[in-house]
């Protein structure tokens, strides 16, 4: 799961902050990670000549932020047995049998309840 | 022998590999300890000399009797003495005057019934004196003379005066009636006398050994020789008395006759009534030793009532630590004696003792029932330690074999429901522990822990499919936390269906659950879950 997520994270970084975004299959809407920020943003903005280096720490944070992004993306999303989707949890149904996505559900005519509203 | 204790080693072995109940050892060990203690209070008591008490007691209470005894009669008979003593003094006072006053001597008197009348006349107030003060039953002179020196026992035949009592009876002492037994009869009619029925006119001296003796030999003064004589029977009657022969002394030595009192044998017994105690009669006995023999025939014997005694026996001395033991051949006695001096110039081999003894018979029952007591006091203490030991072994093992009984109705008991013995606790804990991991070892689970899994499995049913799948992660092992990977759901979803599992199998946490199902794969009922 860990690495369908990050498969499906979607860079939103900035020079200052790193914020990764994932979207539902379903609905399209997007998720987006909790912001973190860069801890060398304003030294790299002065130190030019540094650029290199805090590039580095930059693509280091960047990394750890995207690992902490997929853990908090673990909380909301999941993936339909049936079609494979990847759905947040406003459409992925509880369902008797086995759990899926809305539209799975609709179509093999599943009731279920959503894991959010 | 060594046979003999190989056996009984064999036998020994034997009974200890022979299971024996639990109350039954303890009852033997009891019973063990009682009969050791028994037989060490017994030996105590032995010691301390609480069988041989009565022997002692009885040594006690005779000696004290015999004390009794030996000074009454030695008062009485000293009294008797110093009376017969007094009368001679008087008689040969008067007979002296007599004498002098018709001028002749006694060997004058002989053949002369005037004069032996006219002494018998001044000598009969001072024997009737005598038998009225004196504690006796007769009183008498003998004069040396007699009235018919031709008759053939004109040598042995005395003239002389005996008075006695005739109905001596315990039923009426005071009154009894002076009889004349020997004596000129001319006295008798004057002092309106009864003549005795076996009256004689004189005294045959060979009936009483010592008498012509004591006539024929000078003498001093009456005290210097004295003596009372075996028990004779007197002549013609059936009764048997002994005499007190004091010689009447005249101013020059010479003996004028012999005077005295009677304890006739009826007296004696009436006087000395046999003692009533608590180890038979006691009879008095006033005898000759002869050869470390009682001649009862030759002395006096008081009251037997509650004995076999008939004042003829000759009883053998057996001297004992306690008490004599005096043998008459068919019956035996028991008793103390001492010697005691009655008379005076007498020959040294007669010794006089006083003695009181009683049945051996009646000693050995009042013996045998004091032992019967003793027996049937330390049966009943016996019985009563044994009874003691019965029901002090029952407490003890009750609940000991109530525990086992439970053991093994397998109906182990509770936590809390103690059975009074620690040691029975503990293993009845042990027990209960060790059943309960037999018990969740074999798949067994206790009544109330099987119903709830039983629920727990019927709950099961409530579960969706979804469900069951996040429930089988669970079951595999795995964390919460590794759901979302394993199943491809969020972590939210897997919270909603842990809630929705906890609800429906009514648990309130995964702790909870994990329990249950860890309980449950130790009992092997895993499968019922899925």
């Amino acid at each position: 799961m860990t690495s369908l997520l990050s498969s499906h994270l979607e860079d939103c970084s900035t020079s200052q902050y790193f914020c990764f975004s994932v979207r539902c299959e379903v609905c399209g809407e997007y998720w987006y990670s909790s912001s973190i920020p860069f801890s060398k943003a304003a030294q790299a903005a002065q130190h030019q000549e540094k650029k290199e280096l805090y590039d580095a720490i930059y693509q280091r944070e960047k990394e750890r932020a995207k690992l902490a992004a997929g853990q908090e993306a673990r909380e909301r999303f999941s993936q339909c047995p049936v079609c494979r989707r990847l759905v947040c949890d406003a459409c992925f149904l509880i369902c008797d049998e086995m759990d899926l996505c809305r539209e799975c559900a609709a179509r093999m005519k599943e009731p279920g309840e959503p894991v959010a509203t | 022998m060594q046979n003999k204790l190989k056996e009984l080693r064999a036998l020994n072995a034997f009974a200890k590999k022979q299971s024996v109940g639990m109350q039954r050892k303890l009852m033997l060990y009891w019973v063990s300890m009682i009969l050791v203690v028994f037989a060490a209070v017994i030996l105590l008591l032995s010691i301390a000399g609480a069988f041989s008490q009565s022997d002692e007691q009885l040594h006690e209470v005779m000696e004290l009797h015999l004390q009794n005894t030996q000074d009454n009669l030695a008062s009485h008979l000293d009294r008797l003495t110093a009376q017969s003593l007094n009368l001679s003094k008087e008689l040969s006072r008067e007979i002296e005057g007599t004498l002098v006053q018709e001028g002749i001597s006694l060997q004058e008197v002989n053949d002369d019934p005037e004069q032996l009348l006219k002494l018998q006349q001044i000598m009969y107030p001072l024997v009737n004196a005598t038998l009225q003060t004196a504690n006796c039953n007769g009183a008498y002179v003998i004069l040396d003379a007699t009235a018919n020196t031709t008759l053939p026992v004109s040598d042995h035949s005395r003239s002389g005066l005996h008075l006695r009592y005739s109905n001596l009876s315990a039923s009426s002492p005071v009154t009894p009636t002076v009889v004349y037994f020997r004596g000129i009869p001319d006295i008798a009619r004057q002092k309106d006398l009864e003549l005795h029925n076996r009256w004689n006119l004189e005294f045959d001296t060979d009936q009483i050994p010592g008498c012509q003796e004591l006539m024929s030999s000078p003498l001093d003064r009456p005290a210097q020789r004295y003596f009372w004589s075996r028990r004779i029977d007197l002549k013609g009657t059936w009764e048997s008395a002994m005499l007190l022969c004091v010689p009447i002394v005249g101013n020059d030595g010479t003996v004028y006759g012999v005077c005295g009192v009677e304890l006739s044998a009826l007296y004696f017994q009436l006087s000395y009534p046999a003692v009533e105690g608590q180890f038979g009669s006691a009879v008095t006995v006033l005898a000759p030793i002869q050869d470390s023999r009682l001649l009862l025939s030759d002395g006096l014997v008081g009251s037997v009532n509650g004995t076999y005694l008939d004042g003829q026996e000759t009883l053998t001395i057996h001297q004992g630590r306690y008490y004599n033991e005096y043998d008459a051949g068919t019956d035996r006695y028991i008793g103390l004696h001492q010697t005691i001096p009655i008379s005076k110039g007498e020959p040294a081999d007669t010794v006089w003792a006083a003695a009181i003894m009683i049945p051996q018979d009646s000693y050995a029952a009042y013996t045998a029932e004091l032992q019967r007591t003793w027996v049937i006091a330390a049966l009943g203490l016996l019985v009563v330690l044994l009874a003691l030991s019965f029901f002090l072994a029952r407490r003890f093992v009750r609940p000991i074999i109530d525990s086992l009984k439970r053991f093994q109705q397998e109906e182990l008991p509770e936590q809390g429901l103690s059975s009074g013995i620690s040691e029975v606790d503990e293993l009845a804990e042990f027990l209960n522990a060790r059943a309960r991991n037999q018990r969740l070892e074999q798949g067994e689970l206790p009544p109330n822990i099987a119903e709830l899994f039983d629920q727990f499995v019927q709950r099961k049913n409530l579960l969706t499919e979804a469900e069951r799948n996040i429930l089988r992660y669970y079951i595999d092992g795995h964390e919460i936390a590794d759901i979302p990977d394993l199943a491809f759901i969020s972590m939210s979803t897997v919270r909603k269906h842990n809630r929705s599992i906890y609800e429906k199998l009514g648990v309130a946490s995964r702790d909870e659950l994990m329990l249950y199902i860890d309980l449950l794969r130790r009992c092997g009922r895993l499968q019922e879950l899925f």
